[in-house]
């Protein structure tokens, strides 16, 4: 069921008889001809039923033909199809057995596409047969015309004549078939041929000679047209008529033997002789499949069981490919499993070697990479400053008396400090009021990037005032300024900020007082306030150690 | 090719075959990539065993030096409280007592509920947790120095390990002016970490009762 039948069934039904061909693997094993009564149907049927599951090729053979050339509108797709079908109702409504046969593409104009429209006009010597072969579900594959077949042989033959009448005598009668450049365009079967070998060339002549005239009234060729006469025969019988159309009327006709393409096709001679059609049905068992004929319905036993067979294949595929598939990742699975013991052995081999060499190690249910954490994380803890004492001794170093002179007038009202990672950090100041105006309130506009979050800094927020302030302002300002250049210039400070002066002269604020003031027994203190930022410890060379100032 | 309904009965063992086929298929090759894929995992775990196996063997004349090195520091942390339980009582007695031997003013204090910690400088605690418990204390001062030896001296008792956070300084005299008696001029308030290392939970289980 799933590998194709290596036999091959190829009939060909002429009105008398139907001849059957068996081939195997591409060879003739055997032909029988079947007579078209009773006797030979009930014959045939017995002759199938070896053959149930062999494909059956069905080549007719009669006179009932028809060909007609038609050019169509360039189309593809489902409007091919639908023009096609409109074409082959209008030319052959109620037929069976009809076909349209792609033939060319015009090359100018609109580049129509040119069909040959072919179907047995009357099937009546078929529909035996094909009861047979329907009755008993023989696996039709299609019907196809003789001389289409013959347009296959010719080209075989590499006849190459642009108006080419090929004659062959074959048991029905007398077949001639018009090709214009290798096309086929019409083919016309005489029977009754007589036997008399005087008669048979006057015969050919006259019956050529009627279908010149059906090619001319057809316009298919003119009077001058050169036509070529092709006879074909298996050993080369036909020469002598050859020869004689030639010389009497003038016309180039050559003689053909079959002999060699025969040898080619592995053709017994002797049969071909005997049955010319079985070079046809040769051709056709060789793979040489042409235009069927048969509509859907007869050939869909064929076609069901090319579904089932697809359906076979495609099962022991996707079985296979999932077995393939699956054995590939099992294996794969299997490997990893393989290289998971050695890796498990291996780690048992090194948890022994480690565990004899801790034998020697100080007994400890830490890891010593955690007794190292510990003792470290101590240290860095150790490190950080135990109080403000370095804040502290930064402040009075800048208070202290130096060149520029002292600062005694500053009071220190208040202090916060801080031990942070983050410089940015802000002073919630409860005690001390400051102006509304204060730059407290706003974000300082030099802010420092956040700083390394695993380095500590001391961070001061000093709140102080000008003791005994009198109301000069300037005074005041220039003791801030040089408390503020004090405190930056000791290496220890990273930064110092002025959150609030003793009085704001910023252009962008407002400012209110009184000339008074100095006269005034009640004083306005003069508040200021800082933010010191040091250098984070590490960088500090000096840690805490002598007294505050 | 249309199909009638006595076709789709002869097509129905070959695609009931199909079907069968198909999910088997599907099976076997979910259940194979799954076991490929545990496998694959299991290998890739078992590698990276072995790999720090290998290197735990490599480098455990390097573990004896840190062992050796760190175990006696590590025990002196047990010893003063900083790995293991926290010792508020001895904690206090040492404020009581640098409290009386720098004769300071009252001390108020407040310890908060312990709570676990992940300071930005300490990353990498390896199995421990580290914790701490916010202190809070206030005193009043006669100078800021008593500050300074109240906080150095609580660090030097070696009770806990603690961390100065935040202090505020204030003065209680607005006029500036310092008083020549015995009375207190400023005032601190403070804020400490007291951070303790919890060892791993399962050396506590093996060590515990």
């Amino acid at each position: 069921m799933i590998f194709a039948n290596p036999n091959k069934l190829v009939l060909c039904a002429t009105a008398n008889q139907l001849l059957v061909g068996v081939w195997h693997t591409g060879k003739l094993k055997g032909n029988q001809a079947f007579e078209n009564n009773e006797a030979g149907h009930q014959a045939f049927a017995t002759f199938l039923q070896q053959y149930s599951s062999s494909p059956v090729y069905l080549i007719t053979d009669a006179v009932e033909e028809d060909f007609r050339l038609e050019s169509l509108p360039h189309t593809t797709g489902s409007a091919k199809h639908e023009l096609i079908t409109r074409k082959l109702n209008q030319h052959y409504r109620g037929l069976d057995f009809r076909t349209a046969h792609f033939i060319d593409r015009d090359k100018d104009k609109r580049r129509d596409d040119n069909f040959l429209f072919v179907a047995i006009s009357k099937d009546d010597f078929l529909q035996a047969w094909l009861g047979i072969i329907k009755a008993q579900e023989a696996q039709l594959v299609g019907v196809y015309l003789l001389p289409m077949l013959s347009m296959v042989m010719m080209k075989q033959l590499k006849l190459t004549e642009p108006h080419l009448l090929l004659c062959e005598r074959l048991s029905s009668g007398l077949r001639q078939t018009y090709f214009h450049h290798g096309c086929l365009r019409m083919s016309r079967l005489v029977p009754n041929v007589p036997d008399g070998p005087g008669q048979l060339g006057y015969f050919y002549l006259v019956e050529i000679e009627k279908t010149r005239l059906y090619l001319m009234s057809q316009r298919y060729i003119t009077r001058d047209t050169p036509l070529n006469l092709t006879l074909v025969s298996a050993t080369g019988t036909t020469q002598q008529i050859s020869q004689g159309i030639s010389q009497e009327q003038g016309l180039n006709c050559t003689d053909v033997n079959l002999t060699s393409l025969a040898k080619t096709l592995g053709l017994p001679i002797a049969l071909l002789q005997e049955k010319p059609e079985l070079m046809h049905m040769q051709l056709l068992a060789s793979g040489y499949v042409v235009d069927n004929l048969a509509p859907n319905w007869l050939t869909k036993s064929f076609q069901f069981n090319k579904l089932k067979q697809a359906l076979a294949i495609g099962t022991v595929l996707v079985g296979l490919f999932g077995i393939v598939a699956a054995a590939w990742m099992f294996k794969e699975g299997w490997e990893h499993k393989a290289a998971f013991e050695q890796a498990q052995q291996d780690t048992q081999i090194q948890q022994h070697q480690y565990e004899e060499a801790a034998k020697d190690f100080p007994v400890t249910q830490i890891s010593a990479n955690d007794l190292k954490v510990a003792v470290e994380l101590d240290k860095t803890i150790a490190a950080f400053p135990k109080s403000p004492r370095l804040m502290m001794q930064v402040i009075g170093a800048a208070l202290a008396p130096n060149a520029q002179g002292a600062l005694d007038e500053v009071q220190i009202d208040r202090m916060h400090w801080v031990l942070t990672n983050d410089s940015n950090v802000n002073d919630q100041d409860k005690f001390t009021p400051l102006s509304a105006t204060s730059n407290s309130a706003q974000p300082p506009a030099n802010a420092m990037p956040p700083a390394d979050p695993t380095k500590l800094v001391e961070v001061a927020f000093l709140t102080a005032q000008i003791s005994g302030f009198t109301g000069d302002y300037r005074r005041a300002l220039n003791s801030l300024n040089q408390f503020v250049s004090n405190i930056k210039a000791d290496a220890r400070v990273a930064e110092v900020v002025v959150l609030q002066e003793p009085v704001n002269v910023s252009s962008f604020v407002s400012l209110q007082g009184s000339t008074t003031d100095e006269q005034s027994t009640q004083k306005q203190p003069a508040f200021f306030k800082l933010k010191i930022v040091l250098k984070p410890t590490t960088d500090n060379t000096s840690v805490s150690g002598g007294p505050p100032s | 090719m249309k199909l009638e309904s006595h076709d789709w009965k002869k097509l129905q063992i070959p695609l009931i075959i199909l079907g069968g086929v198909v999910v088997v298929v599907a099976v076997c090759i979910v259940l194979a990539q799954q076991y490929k894929v545990e496998r694959e995992q299991a290998l890739f775990k078992q590698q990276s065993l072995l790999n720090a196996a290998r290197q735990r063997y490599q480098s455990s004349g390097l573990e004896k030096e840190v062992i050796t090195a760190y175990l006696p520091q590590y025990q002196t942390l047990i010893n003063k409280g900083f790995v293991g339980e926290e010792r508020r009582i001895e904690w206090v007695e040492s404020l009581r007592e640098q409290h009386k031997n720098h004769k300071l003013f009252g001390i108020k204090y407040s310890i908060k509920q312990q709570e676990k910690y992940t300071p930005g400088f300490a990353q990498n605690l390896g199995g421990f947790t580290l914790n701490r418990s916010v202190m809070q204390f206030e005193l009043d001062m006669l100078h800021e120095g008593d500050l300074l030896q109240l906080t150095e001296s609580l660090s030097k008792a070696n009770v806990a390990d603690l961390m100065l956070r935040d202090c505020e300084i204030t003065r209680l005299n607005e006029s500036g002016a310092l008083s020549s008696q015995l009375i207190a001029n400023l005032h601190a308030q403070c804020e400490l970490d007291w951070l303790t290392l919890r060892e791993p939970a399962a050396i506590q289980t093996a060590v515990g009762p």
